[in-house]
């Protein structure tokens, strides 16, 4: 199904604020995921900034007074000052950051439909062992020692496993011409 | 570009968190020896970005993530009760007399009425439940085409039409509806070729196809049946307290909770109206009508001018001698606008008159201004209705 455009989600935010937000967060969820990780490198943190800033936004109104276009520079925003905050509040983290990463990140050029449908389809045609391993540690981002303990297989095999599904799927995207 | 081994090995360590310094300058030096190393480490990384883009993508756990958001979040009408509160605190202040700030306040007035106008028309979106509980946003500006649970869904210009592929199998079959909010309104075209025009706040339960023997909807509100005429399959509409059972004709039922009674009125052909005890046959140009928390016996049936009752449909509201309240209540059903009465005596006031959808809201308060010796003023967004 195709996401709404920002002209459409504005107006609906203007008439009733959670479907509004609803679409929005259809939208943008894993957009900005992915780039709060590249801020954080931890996908798990990334998501809960992300969350909360969804949560900060039914308390705010000012999403009312926004024009569409600048409905993902402020997304955007938000979630980088919220990144930034967080890193500040847990300056252990501080070595992991990486800020030039940021630059490229809002262009999202990996965030491509059509390069994420190739994958999609390429993991489900991998043999059976390196399928499972990509699922549970690329998609449901399972830590290693979880996934292997879940496979009935050692740590080593399932790197293993997932450097195979790497080379495999790598392959495939360059049999596709993406342009 | 191949990548070596060991650099896979390293990789797949950084994601995991435990890459140690040794291999991080190992990789580094490698990234540094050519740019098409560092492109090729950048698209092995996109690659496992990509997993976790199919994971955030993911239906369900999109469901999860958003119940888990949404009960972060303030309820909606608590936040309304201190938003009232706050208004009435501004508008004592106001009468305390603040008179300097009148003279501001008209200008500003008139561009918060203006504001308000425009806010009350804007666009609403109808929620089209699957039977998964999958839910679908539809709206009059984007034509969608859906293929779900065994029919071919169009939605166009603020209506819905249900095609069964011709290999649907009928044991199949999958219950949908159709939820339109408040200032809303939808059309639907069922499976057997039936209409029906929904008002705003109401809700029409359907399956994508009908059986053999009986075709049954379910509905809360107010929706305008012109039925497939198919005297093999009745068709029952099925609402709190009674059924309407038709072979074929034109009728409007009201449900609303909000109104002092629901009512079914006929326009052509015959319909009957059952409850579990008895049942009553209507005539066209009647209607039934039954009071709020009355049973079916004390129904009665009276002749109406029918246009009243269905215009609402062609964008049109009448209203015979219907007191204030129960006006506000039907506008705001089409508006998008929170009201409030300063006098409760107001609410009894009677008033017998025509609006149409189009008309601008600041119009139709004028023009009720007029016909009853009431006052329509704003506090920011809110309405209030008081004494001239």
């Amino acid at each position: 199904m195709r996401d709404s455009t920002d002209e459409f989600i504005i107006s609906v935010v203007k008439n009733d604020k959670s479907q509004g937000l609803r679409l929005i967060f259809e939208k943008y969820y894993a957009m900005l995921v992915i780039f709060a990780q590249k801020l954080m490198k931890d996908a798990m943190v990334a998501e809960d900034i992300v969350q909360d800033m969804f949560v900060k936004l039914w308390n705010l109104d000012y999403l009312f007074h926004l024009k569409s276009k600048e409905l993902k520079p402020y997304l955007y925003t938000s979630v980088r000052n919220a990144a930034i905050n967080h890193i500040k509040r847990n300056a252990k983290q501080q070595n992991n950051v990486d800020f030039l990463s940021t630059e490229a990140a809002e262009e999202n050029e990996l965030f491509d439909e059509e390069k994420i449908t190739i994958i999609y389809k390429s993991i489900q045609r991998l043999p059976e062992r390196t399928r499972m391993a990509v699922e549970k540690v690329m998609i449901e981002r399972q830590k290693y020692q979880d996934a292997a303990d879940s496979m009935d297989i050692s740590i080593n095999t399932l790197k293993y496993l997932l450097k195979d599904g790497l080379k495999k799927l790598r392959a495939e995207l360059h049999s596709v011409d993406l342009d | 570009m191949d990548i070596p081994e060991f650099i896979y090995d390293i990789i797949i360590e950084e994601q995991e968190g435990t890459l140690n310094a040794e291999n991080k300058a190992v990789l580094s030096k490698w990234l540094n020896e050519s740019s098409k190393n560092h492109e090729a480490y950048l698209e092995v990384k996109s690659i496992w970005d990509a997993g976790l883009v199919l994971k955030l993508q993911d239906k369900d756990y999109q469901n999860t993530v958003w119940d888990k958001i949404k009960s972060q979040a303030p309820s909606r009408t608590r936040s309304i009760k201190r938003w009232i509160q706050i208004s009435v605190a501004a508008s004592v202040a106001l009468l305390a007399g603040v008179y300097a700030l009148l003279y501001y306040s008209k200008i500003e007035n008139e561009a918060q009425w203006a504001k308000v106008s425009e806010l009350a028309k804007a666009e609403v979106p109808v929620k089209l439940v699957l039977s998964s509980g999958e839910e679908i946003i539809l709206s009059d500006s984007i034509e969608k085409y859906l293929d779900v649970e065994g029919s071919n869904i169009q939605s166009k210009k603020g209506v819905i039409s249900y095609q069964n592929k011709k290999e649907n199998n009928k044991d199949f079959i999958a219950y949908h509806e159709l939820i339109v909010s408040k200032r809303g309104r939808h059309d639907i075209q069922l499976a057997d070729g039936t209409v029906v025009n929904i008002n705003s706040e109401s809700k029409l339960k359907y399956p994508n196809q009908f059986n053999d023997s009986i075709r049954e909807v379910w509905l809360t509100g107010e929706a305008y049946f012109s039925v497939a005429h198919n005297p093999q399959k009745p068709f029952i509409v099925h609402s709190n307290g009674f059924d309407t059972r038709v072979l074929g004709t034109e009728f409007n039922v009201n449900t609303y909770n909000d109104e002092k009674q629901n009512t079914v009125t006929l326009v052509n052909g015959s319909v009957k109206l059952i409850s579990k005890a008895d049942s009553k046959m209507l005539k066209p140009g009647y209607q039934f009508s039954i009071k709020k928390g009355e049973d079916f016996k004390s129904s009665e049936i009276n002749k109406i001018d029918v246009a009243l009752y269905t215009a609402w449909k062609d964008g049109i509201l009448f209203f015979d001698n219907i007191t204030l309240e129960q006006l506000m209540i039907r506008i705001s059903r089409w508006y998008n606008f929170e009201y409030q009465f300063d006098d409760d005596l107001l609410k009894e006031k009677l008033y017998t008159g025509g609006i149409k959808k189009k008309d601008d809201l600041t119009k139709i308060f004028r023009i009720i201004e007029k016909v009853n010796d009431v006052k329509f003023s704003l506090n920011d967004d809110l309405i209030i209705i008081s004494n001239k």
